[in-house]
């Protein structure tokens, strides 16, 4: 009812326009619209900052949401294998410190056989499995990084 | 001057002949290595890694925890080079592992991991030629990989004792399913008795390692050197407390801990010299006088942190060394089985020892077989261990 009202009244008024004015009026329309727009959207985020700032309890849930995003990225994301070689690394830094006389002398003495066959397999599977098979075109390709043909002499 | 140009023709051929024979060299291959180590590391390298699913497969093939299948059956035929570069390394008597002992804590061992791999191939692949019934094949794998285990032995480290002794226990006890689940000939019998006596008196005891590590250890108990021992600390009880000892360490702190390891030596080597009983009657009093509290005795520090665990290693060779004596003696009645055509009711004479005991093994004759049982408990494991051994009818 409102906005039928606002077209009649509008039909009624006799304006006159030109090209120059409804420019000017244009540009500060839409200059307005942008400061507006910018105001709304900065609006709602002042809230929400406002928010978690001011209650406690909600910084702590957003803290452990974090936290749980977080483990469930790594858990998730990265392959068990992939853990496992992270831990073992952090541990030592290559295989070849696993395999050292040291490495292996006192991880004897502290559990026995069991350890130091454990450090002994640690060791091998850093290096990780072999390919079954390369033939002579794969060889070229690993070593040249691309598809070479064999040459005719 | 007919005998003068046959005399020159003569001449000229033996001088062809010589020159030739001189130049042959020139033309060889080079020799193949005179050092098994270089065969084995070869061996190390050409065969496929497992991936998960199938290491645990060979290991368990090897122990004799499952049949063979097809898969573990091709893959094993794809490590065929490995094992074969392994067999030739069973000719060689030298083996040189060229370990730069000089890098002390440091040094490589990695040959170590890769020898227990691929002794587990290389059973493995014993086990599929006992499941085939080719019996001859199945024992040389089994006296290749015995060789290996011999040859891991070889340098003095201790290390390198204890793979020995899990691949000398691992092939043990595949010869002992072979030998249960087929008929040999006499001949074949006294051949293996032969090859594995031959291997045996190749092995060193464990006195050899211990003195290398004895050396070893003590190059750190020195005022330049002690502070590397600090990440090999463990992180228990009183670490702090010897790591604080170790960061003030003098000249005289290491003087007297290196007095005292030596002393702790002298008391091993000689209380190892002692039978099986006697010697774990001196394990109180060495750990009462030598490893003590070293709070109150800082002199004990480097010995408590550097001495090896000499009673463990000991038992394992024990341990090791006497299931090798038993399964020489049931040599020894499978070749009177063989002759005879029955078991014999009592050992031959001279047959090996049980180490713990010192004794003859208790020899009992079972239905399908027989039982070779050990007449004194094994101190560590608070075990008595018997040897079953079956006859293929």
């Amino acid at each position: 009812m409102k906005s039928e009202k606002t077209e009649k009244l509008i039909k009624k008024i006799d304006i006159e326009t030109n090209a120059k004015v409804n420019k000017v009026v244009l540009d500060d329309v839409l200059k307005a619209f942008e400061k507006t727009r910018k105001e709304k959207s900065a609006e709602p985020q002042m809230s929400i900052k406002n928010t978690i700032l001011k209650s406690r309890i909600t910084k702590l849930a957003v803290a452990a949401v974090i936290i749980v995003a977080i483990c469930f990225f790594f858990t998730h994301h990265i392959p068990n294998g992939q853990i496992e070689t992270l831990q073992v690394t952090q541990i030592a830094k290559s295989p070849a410190e696993l395999t050292t006389f040291a490495s292996l002398t006192f991880a004897y003495r502290e559990g026995g056989m069991e350890m130091f066959e454990k450090m002994c397999d640690k060791a091998l599977k850093m290096t990780g499995p072999r390919p079954a098979e390369m033939s002579m075109q794969e060889l070229f390709e690993e070593v040249n990084g691309e598809n070479l043909e064999r040459t005719e002499l | 001057m007919k005998v003068n140009n046959k005399t020159k023709l003569v001449l000229f051929i033996l001088i062809g002949f010589i020159i030739l024979t001189l130049r042959c060299p020139a033309f060889a291959l080079p020799p193949d290595p005179d050092n098994a180590a270089l065969l084995y590391y070869q061996a190390f390298c050409v065969y496929e890694k497992p991936d998960d699913t199938m290491e645990d497969m060979v290991r368990r093939l090897a122990g004799g925890g499952m049949e063979p299948n097809p898969t573990i059956t091709r893959y094993i035929e794809s490590c065929r080079p490995a094992i074969e570069l392994a067999a030739s390394a069973e000719e060689l008597s030298k083996c040189n592992w060229g370990l730069k002992y000089s890098e002390g804590f440091d040094m490589q061992a990695r040959h170590l991991a890769e020898a227990r791999m691929l002794t587990y191939i290389i059973l493995a692949d014993a086990r599929i030629a006992l499941a085939q019934a080719d019996y001859d094949l199945a024992i040389r794998r089994c006296l290749t990989a015995r060789k290996l285990g011999v040859d891991v032995g070889q340098d003095p480290m201790t290390v390198g004792f204890l793979v020995e002794k899990a691949i000398e226990k691992m092939t043990n006890k595949c010869i002992q399913d072979i030998l249960s689940s087929s008929t040999m000939e006499l001949e074949t019998l006294q051949q293996l008795k032969t090859q594995l006596n031959e291997l045996d008196s190749r092995i060193k005891p464990v006195e050899f390692f211990l003195k290398t590590e004895q050396e070893l250890m003590s190059m750190y108990i020195t005022p330049e050197r002690i502070r590397e021992v600090l990440p090999q600390i463990w992180s228990g009880d009183g670490s702090d407390f010897a790591r604080e000892l170790i960061l003030n360490a003098d000249e005289q702190f290491c003087r007297r801990n290196l007095a005292h390891f030596n002393d702790y030596w002298s008391y091993v080597f000689s209380a190892l010299k002692l039978p099986y009983q006697q010697v774990f009657n001196k394990k109180e009093e060495l750990e009462k006088n030598y490893v003590g509290d070293f709070k109150e005795n800082p002199d004990a520090t480097m010995t408590v942190i550097l001495g090896p665990a000499v009673y463990k290693m000991y038992g394992l060779g024990i341990r090791s060394d006497t299931f090798s004596n038993a399964l020489k003696t049931a040599l020894e009645i499978y070749e009177i089985t063989a002759k005879t055509g029955q078991l014999p009711d009592f050992l031959p004479a001279g047959s090996r020892k049980d180490l713990y005991s010192g004794e003859d093994f208790e020899y009992e004759k079972t239905a399908d077989g027989f039982i070779l049982r050990c007449r004194a408990k094994d101190l560590i494991k608070n075990k008595t261990y018997e040897y079953e051994f079956k006859i293929e009818k």
